[in-house]
């Protein structure tokens, strides 16, 4: 294989924005049928070289090569044609049109008139290369994110496919998806068409990745095998060094009764029956597969969707009316935080104060204080940016979470609901939002974590239930949660 | 936030007003004069109120294409109540009544069947046509001496319309920029399903701006009526479409979450100076919308390139927004656009 030519062949690359330099002299070669990973905390410069490796944008220094010949012009298209693709980040799906039609959606066979025949001959063809069942006259629409992904990935491979750059494929999906996702990649493999893969994942880099390069800072810090390298040699060559130790160690008050309750609760068919009590200084977990129903029963825990039976009690005997009358009682980090968690286009002081605009007080709102406030929630929260005005789109996903969080932390609610707090952010963040979580817990408020990430909620939790398909099937300390005994107790019941 | 939309906005209409003023003061004397400033007022307060109404909705993400129509009517519905022999202020109570409800009505259905509000308000454009040219019996209503002190009383020495304006134009911008309520209108109209998570009260917020704007658009109405004397069943037509572009032209997206009381009055000024100086240059009057469809092209170009700019910085640009027409078009609901929203209907 070594002496074949390397699909995309990236060499010292650099690239300066004003006032930070992205990539120094980054050298990065994916060779026909390797499965290469790349990975780096957020700012590291991933997005900088995918953008050079794809023609977005032209580095200052360095070339790039594709199948042995240096390409020095940078344009998408020009890239396209060389068989460069891209599987970003956002799903790119038209969803009025048919499984097919989004297959080849960027050239439908036919001279003048679409030929339909061919169209879903290809794309039905395309679809079993890479071990898809799925029909390509149905629409889109009933599909999941999961299954538009696989169809983007359809699209991007053709005859000409050198390389696919897949910009954190995994991030929206369950573990059965990504199974599936890894088969189709698999394939790519065995087609030598060559795979760079973007994860903060480390089990899906040891997985299913050959050679991996680790950025840090814009710079290239470890290049090589995966064969032979440990998890904590990775993350350490990430992050430099990193104590992974969540402290755990907060009291669970019971002598004041449970601070919310669910007695029976039911969601249409997603929550069949969920009953437990949590108390104030614990963190409980819910977990399970990405239909388990746990991102069904947040929305419950928080009143944005009212149960089909069985009610949510809070302390003192209150029922669980509606959000907007929950406001003041159950804090929300929902999941997709850039659809349901922010507001995109208004600044970061702006989403902070949602929070104080949510629960009920003075009519009036001074602006010399509420600036005073977002400050102060911004420091409290650990936002970094160099001022509350800065539009909160500009954050990296990290930040951003933090972001909703902050917005919670004047509040003082008895009761936080955490919806996949986690996804898609980089692992620094994740340890700080952990730290954030238990610290909020250790100061009396009932914390709830739903998550599908298994190792998140081992890490962070004193209690876990497992769910399937809307029950509990299992309850289980914080402590004793390894991912092979979650995945063990979801299985079995 | 003010101080960015100072140079976006403001800056360029406060501008372009300064320059055609100035031309036109050095074609023709006395442009450029108290009397003639005073005249504009009036004549844009109708626009004005209205266009103040709407930018509660607009920033909402909300939209209410029958407001020209509804002030016709409410002008009809006032005149008729006169001229039973009611007095003024019960027509006056009784109007303002109608616009609050009717108000409540649009809130209501858009929130509780989560209808687009362009085509359910569209229909109401109709309606209200249909309903003030019945009550008026296809012609203008005369009221003769009544309102007198709405068409030509001062109060401190400005017309009553100018000042109704102006204290709207106040109220409107404080309650926008200092309340609660006005910055959860703002981040309804930023992100709804953000906003509703994060526990604001939306739905109340939907109606409450609905009630401001119909209750603002019947003040419209009343002055509409005092100014020509009658109750004229046609007078408000296409009233809607001028306030919604005075809005935009005063730094309002479609999208929603943006938009300033101050920037639609000064949105609906331009168009006013616009006017004005057709009439002392002696331009045919037809001319007056080619000029104003003119400026709010420019406008939006204007806006544009400085968004592509600032896009490269990465933030999203206006203009994108401004077509995105959130909540405000009739494009079908992307699958996952409202999760919550769905799983609610779910329940049901």
């Amino acid at each position: 294989m070594n002496d074949a030519v390397p699909a995309l062949d990236l060499s010292e690359i650099s690239k300066s924005y004003p006032g930070a330099r992205a990539l120094d002299g980054v050298s990065l070669r994916l060779m026909p049928g390797e499965v290469h990973a790349l990975v780096g905390e957020n700012g590291a410069g991933k997005s900088t070289l995918i953008k050079v490796a794809s023609g977005a944008i032209q580095a200052d220094s360095g070339t790039v090569s594709v199948a042995g010949s240096v390409v020095t012009h940078a344009s998408r298209r020009a890239f396209q044609a060389l068989g460069i693709r891209v599987i970003y980040q956002e799903r790119q799906i038209a969803r009025d049109l048919s499984v097919g039609e989004n297959v080849l959606l960027d050239r439908l066979p036919g001279t003048g008139f679409v030929s339909w025949r061919r169209t879903m001959a290809e794309a039905a063809e395309r679809l079993a290369v890479l071990g898809l069942d799925l029909d390509p006259r149905s629409s889109v629409r009933g599909l999941s994110v999961a299954q538009w992904q696989l169809i983007e990935i359809a699209r991007a491979v053709d005859y000409g496919a050198r390389a696919v750059i897949m910009d954190e494929p995994t991030a929206s999906l369950s573990r059965v998806e990504v199974e599936r996702l890894f088969g189709v990649v698999n394939a790519l493999r065995e087609r030598a068409v060559a795979v760079l893969y973007i994860s903060h994942h480390l089990d899906e880099i040891f997985h299913l990745a050959d050679t991996v390069t680790v950025l840090r800072d814009g710079r290239q810090v470890f290049d090589g095998p995966v064969t032979g390298l440990t998890p904590e040699r990775l993350v350490s060559e990430m992050f430099g060094e990193l104590s992974h130790a969540v402290d755990r160690s907060s009291t669970v008050d019971r002598s004041n009764g449970p601070a919310m309750s669910l007695v029976d609760v039911h969601a249409g068919n997603r929550v069949r029956g969920v009953s437990c009590e949590i108390f104030p200084g614990e963190v409980v977990g819910f977990t399970g597969g990405t239909g388990s129903g746990t991102t069904e029963l947040a929305s419950v825990l928080v009143g944005a969707r009212r149960p089909s039976a069985g009610s949510v009690v809070l302390s003192g005997g209150r029922r669980l009316r509606s959000r907007t009358a929950a406001a003041g009682s159950v804090a929300f980090l929902p999941s997709d935080r850039k659809r349901r968690g922010l507001l995109l286009d208004k600044s970061i002081a702006d989403n902070l104060l949602l929070g104080q605009l949510a629960v009920k007080g003075s009519p009036i709102l001074a602006p010399g204080r509420q600036r005073k406030l977002a400050t102060m929630l911004m420091k409290a929260a650990n936002v970094k940016s160099d001022s509350a005005d800065r539009g909160v789109r500009t954050l990296s996903g990290g930040n951003q979470q933090k972001v909703i969080i902050g917005r919670w932390l004047e509040v003082n609610s008895p009761v936080l609901v955490f919806d996949e707090p986690t996804a898609g952010i980089d692992i620094p963040s994740k340890l700080e939002i952990y730290a954030t979580l238990r610290r909020l817990a250790s100061e009396g408020a009932a914390i709830v974590v739903c998550s599908t990430d298994f190792q998140e909620v081992g890490l962070v939790t004193d209690r876990v239930f497992v769910m399937r398909e809307g029950r509990i099937v299992g309850e289980i300390a914080g402590v004793q949660a390894s991912e092979q005994r979650l995945i063990e107790m979801e299985m079995s019941a | 936030m003010l101080q960015g939309e100072l140079v976006r906005v403001f800056v360029p209409l406060i501008s372009a007003v300064v320059l055609l003023s100035l031309y036109t003061e050095y074609k023709r004397d006395n442009f450029i004069a108290w009397a003639n400033l005073e005249n504009i007022l009036l004549q844009t307060s109708v626009l004005g109120i209205i266009a103040i109404g709407q930018t509660f909705l607009i920033a909402a993400g909300q939209l209410d294409l029958s407001v020209g129509t509804f002030s016709a009517y409410c002008a009809v519905l006032a005149a008729t109540q006169v001229v039973n022999g009611r007095s003024e202020l019960l027509a006056i109570v009784v109007v303002l009544l109608v616009g609050a409800f009717a108000g409540f009505v649009w809130g209501a259905v858009i929130t509780a069947l989560r209808i687009p509000p362009f085509i359910l308000t569209l229909g109401g454009l109709s309606v209200f046509q249909s309903l003030a040219l019945v009550r008026a019996k296809n012609s203008p209503v005369p009221v003769r001496d009544s309102f007198e002190w709405l068409r030509t009383g001062d109060v401190f020495g400005l017309r009553t319309p100018i000042v109704v304006l102006l204290v709207v134009l106040v109220v409107a911008s404080l309650v926008m920029r200092y309340t609660r309520f006005g910055r959860q209108v703002y981040a309804l109209g930023s992100a709804e399903e953000a906003s509703y998570l994060a526990g604001l009260p939306t739905k109340r917020t939907k109606i409450i701006v609905y009630m401001i704007s119909s209750t603002l658009v019947a003040i419209a109405g009343l002055i509409l009526m005092a100014r020509i004397g009658s109750g004229d069943p046609r007078s408000g037509g296409g009233l809607e479409l001028k306030a919604i572009a005075a809005v935009v032209l005063g730094g309002a997206t479609l999208a929603g979450g943006r938009g300033t009381p101050i920037g639609s009055f000064l949105g609906v000024f331009v168009l006013g100076v616009v006017q004005a100086a057709l009439t002392f240059l002696n331009i045919n009057d037809s001319w007056s919308d080619f000029v104003f469809g003119g400026v709010l092209i420019v406008a939006v170009l204007i806006t544009a390139v400085s968004d592509l700019r600032r896009e490269n910085k990465g933030q999203r640009g206006r203009l994108s927004q401004i077509f995105s027409m959130r909540g405000a078009a009739t494009m079908p609901a992307q699958p996952a656009e409202s999760t919550a929203v769905q799983q609610r209907q779910e329940n049901t």
